[in-house]
């Protein structure tokens, strides 16, 4: 066996440049697949994190209809021995409760539609850092009275820290809910939409304020891996016995999951593209080492060398060919990756700012996982396993007295 | 002569030939192919933008903005639609009054966009009259007529016909209610539009509001987004008091992806002519090892080495530039294809929905993408052959002849 090996080897450098070039051809298709794969993976982790910690969290419990109908009729109660057993569950970081609803906002002669939102102080930061986001006057404590406003809304409105609002909707039931209420703190989202309709109030405040003492709209949780996610889900579901809808972030934001998946293709669309191109490289060469030795096999195999074993070097050649292409990248391509998945790339101009104005950092985020090593090694695999079936067959149909003359 | 001479080489090895010209031909094609569904996409998503909501530029006041207001009125806005709508390439004027407030149903109550429109002048402006799934756009009969989209009649659980009661601010700050009937649903490409945007009369809107004929906001559509500029920049200078926007400013993220979609498109075949870069290196390599003693034979018998080397050169450049050819052709066919019949992507709608992009796709792909792309495969031949020639070119003739 060895001998085969050896023998394919050294064939191989009989035309060192030639060799050199096919390999470097997969060495350079497999450092830019891996640079894309890293770069796109790492930017739907870092989607995927922004986004559920920017509001959702990675499950939420609502009513049976909460989420469709989004009205106070499907709001739900929940009892402390509920959120006991969720706390206790394997992986469950952080309940954040919330009661969501939508209200017109007063000041003077300006009115608007806002989403309020009644939170609990403490657990809310803990998830979306909204203590940190505050610009002006304070936080929100457990029976404050006031309102939190976002910044953009504030402006719009014309008021500040210390000035009244009045707020005027619909409580639970269809009481009306109005309330003359003072401005305690002024809090700044990045995302233009939040930053010009999100207000908070303490969750008892804006329960009493809707007619709707103990009620919840929903319960954002947040879990520590999110390898843990489908477990989770349905321990939560088990607290709950299905009375209470329970999502996850994919059920949450389908539209973020499908824009990871359309773009995902395209991305795998284009590699294919790429390899497809390396797939004629490599058949290329190795069509012509088999062309140019005709007379080299036909010897062979008329002073006994069994076809088969002939075949078998051949195919030896073409793996050795895309296999120091791969190798090579991939370990070259190491370094690259977690050198930028630990500094991450920083985006500048217009590309950082529309990125800024979506709410996220401006860098483009790197991930590394083992599969996607392995995924480039099957893909090139699969390219000599087919490019090596062209020497197979030329040996199988060769005639040796043919051949020698040749 | 020597191109000749190069064209008879290459088919001196069909067989090798053939697999590089495929090489080329079939990297391209898969490359511009992938390259005209992104433009495509983008183009749809421009277009529906562009068809449901922003028509080619709109004019508002300044202070409209930033804080929009329904105050925020643009004075004398009847001469200005009466002078676009004589001016020229222009195909509707829509003169809009717009206020922010809350649409309830006995269930539930939600925010809304309120758009006070004149229903017929709006129909030349945007497609929302086309995309009508349940009942009428503003039929006959009955007052008070409201068109809504398909995702906030979910979301308040209303039907055609359905009571719907609208909450706003007037124009001197007391809350204003108004019943309405729902007349139509409409769906769009865009969930969020859908759930945001509702149009009712603008003189039934006026006369709850009590007030005499205003406008935030006036959208004009052109026969044709090439007269966007004869158009809207005398519009823009013209005046110079109030905000004119074309809609690449009004959704500056739109046209910033747009802009950069070509680069990537450039960035993207590069990359496959670089592949391919090793491939034509490798082909002409072997070519001109095999020919070492033809090579010595014409440098003895008195060929320049220079002309030498651009034989090889032309031969590459032939060698790529049949492919480059192949794969353009077979590419064109196929976006022609698909730009005609589309490729169906039901199976994303919702993700596509967030991006306003509908489910058909129609590939297609600008013709100012061809030159370049013709400069970057000469390009990539010429520096494929660049080493091989000057391998040739180095040989010595007196050995090169004795090279079997």
């Amino acid at each position: 066996m060895s001998t085969y090996i050896k023998l394919a080897w050294r064939n191989l450098w009989r035309n060192k440049k030639r060799t050199l070039i096919a390999a470097a051809s997969v060495f350079f298709a497999v450092i830019l697949a891996l640079l894309m794969r890293s770069m796109q993976t790492g930017y739907y982790d870092y989607m995927i994190d922004a986004s559920v910690r920017m509001y959702t969290g990675y499950i939420q419990v609502h009513g049976k209809d909460y989420w469709e109908k989004r009205s106070l009729e499907e709001s739900m109660v929940t009892n402390a021995d509920q959120i006991n057993k969720l706390k206790n569950i394997n992986g469950v970081q952080l309940i954040v409760p919330r009661f969501e609803t939508y209200s017109l906002i007063s000041h003077g002669n300006k009115t608007k539609v806002v989403q309020i939102t009644g939170i609990d102080p403490q657990l809310e930061t803990k998830l979306t850092d909204l203590k940190k986001k505050i610009v002006s006057g304070l936080y929100l404590s457990d029976s404050s009275k006031g309102i939190v406003l976002a910044q953009g809304l504030a402006e719009i409105l014309k008021v500040e820290v210390g000035d009244s609002l009045v707020i005027y909707g619909q409580g639970y039931h269809g009481v009306t809910a109005a309330a003359q209420i003072l401005i305690i703190g002024i809090v700044k989202f990045t995302l233009p939409e939040l930053n010009k309709s999100f207000s908070y109030l303490s969750l008892s405040y804006a329960q009493w304020l809707f007619s709707a003492p103990e009620r919840l709209t929903s319960l954002s949780i947040m879990i520590d891996n999110p390898k843990d996610l489908d477990r989770i889900k349905s321990d939560i579901q088990k607290v709950f016995n299905d009375k209470y809808e329970v999502m996850d972030w994919e059920e949450l934001s389908p539209e973020l999951i499908q824009s990871i998946q359309i773009d995902n293709a395209s991305g795998i669309i284009m590699l294919g593209i790429l390899y497809i191109v390396i797939a004629f490289g490599i058949f290329g060469t190795i069509m012509m080492m088999t062309a140019e030795r005709v007379k080299e096999f036909g010897i062979l195999i008329s002073v006994g060398m069994k076809k088969w074993k002939l075949a078998l070097v051949s195919i030896y050649e073409t793996l050795f060919i895309s296999f120091i292409g791969v190798f090579a990248g991939a370990i070259i391509s190491i370094p690259i990756l977690l050198y930028f998945k630990a500094n991450p790339i920083p985006l500048t101009g217009e590309m950082a700012d529309a990125i800024m104005a979506w709410g996220f950092e401006p860098i483009l985020p790197f991930a590394v996982y083992p599969g996607m090593f392995f995924a480039q090694i099957w893909t090139v695999l699969a390219i000599a396993m087919v490019s090596a079936l062209y020497p197979v067959l030329f040996i199988r149909k060769l005639k040796p007295v043919e051949a020698m003359r040749g | 002569m020597l191109l000749t001479l190069a064209w008879r080489n290459i088919w001196r090895n069909k067989k090798r030939s053939l697999i590089i010209i495929s090489a080329i031909a079939v990297g391209l094609c898969c490359g511009l192919f992938a390259s005209a569904t992104m433009f495509g996409m983008w183009d749809s998503m421009i277009n529906t933008t562009i068809d449901r909501d922003l028509g080619h530029f709109q004019i508002h006041s300044k202070s409209y903005e930033e804080e929009k207001l329904l105050t925020d009125t643009i004075p004398n806005f009847q001469n200005i639609v009466t002078k676009l709508n004589s001016t020229k390439f222009v195909a509707g004027v829509s003169s809009r009054t717009i206020i922010e407030g809350m649409a309830s149903s006995a269930a539930t109550s939600n925010g809304v966009r309120i758009l006070g429109i004149n229903s017929d002048s709006e129909k030349n402006i945007t497609s929302i009259h086309q995309q009508i799934i349940k009942g009428s756009y503003f039929g006959e009969g009955w007052k008070n007529q409201i068109v809504i989209g398909e995702k906030l009649a979910d979301n308040l659980g209303i039907r055609e016909r359905s009571k719907i009661v609208l909450s706003f601010q007037g124009v001197d700050g007391s809350i204003i209610y108004g019943a309405f009937r729902v007349a139509g649903i409409y769906k769009t490409e865009s969930s969020v539009f859908d759930k945001t945007n509702i149009f009712v009369k603008e003189d039934e809107l006026l006369s709850l509001l009590n007030s005499k004929k205003i406008s935030n906001e006036i959208v004009v559509r052109l026969s044709s987004v090439q007269q966007l500029d004869s158009v809207y920049l005398p519009t823009k200078l013209m005046y110079s008091d109030l905000s004119v926007k074309y809609w690449g400013e009004l959704a500056p993220e739109l046209k910033l992806f747009y802009d950069m979609l070509l680069t990537q498109m450039y960035i993207f075949v590069g990359i496959i002519l670089f592949a391919l870069l090793f491939g034509i290196t490798n082909t002409m390599l072997m070519s001109v090892m095999e020919r070492v003693r033809e090579f010595g034979v014409l440098m003895a018998v008195g060929m320049k080495r220079s002309r030498v080397f651009l034989m090889i050169i032309l031969e590459t450049i032939s060698l790529s530039f049949i492919g480059g050819f192949a794969g353009i052709i077979l590419a064109l066919i196929f976006i022609e294809y698909f730009g005609y019949v589309g490729i169906n992507l039901s199976a994303f709608t919702e993700g596509l929905s967030q991006w306003s992009l509908g489910t058909q796709l129609y590939t297609s792909l600008p013709f100012s993408f061809y030159p370049p792309l013709a400069l970057m495969i000469l390009g990539t031949s010429i520096l494929g052959a660049f080493y091989p020639a000057l391998k040739a070119i180095r040989l010595n003739p007196a050995k090169a002849i004795r090279t079997y």
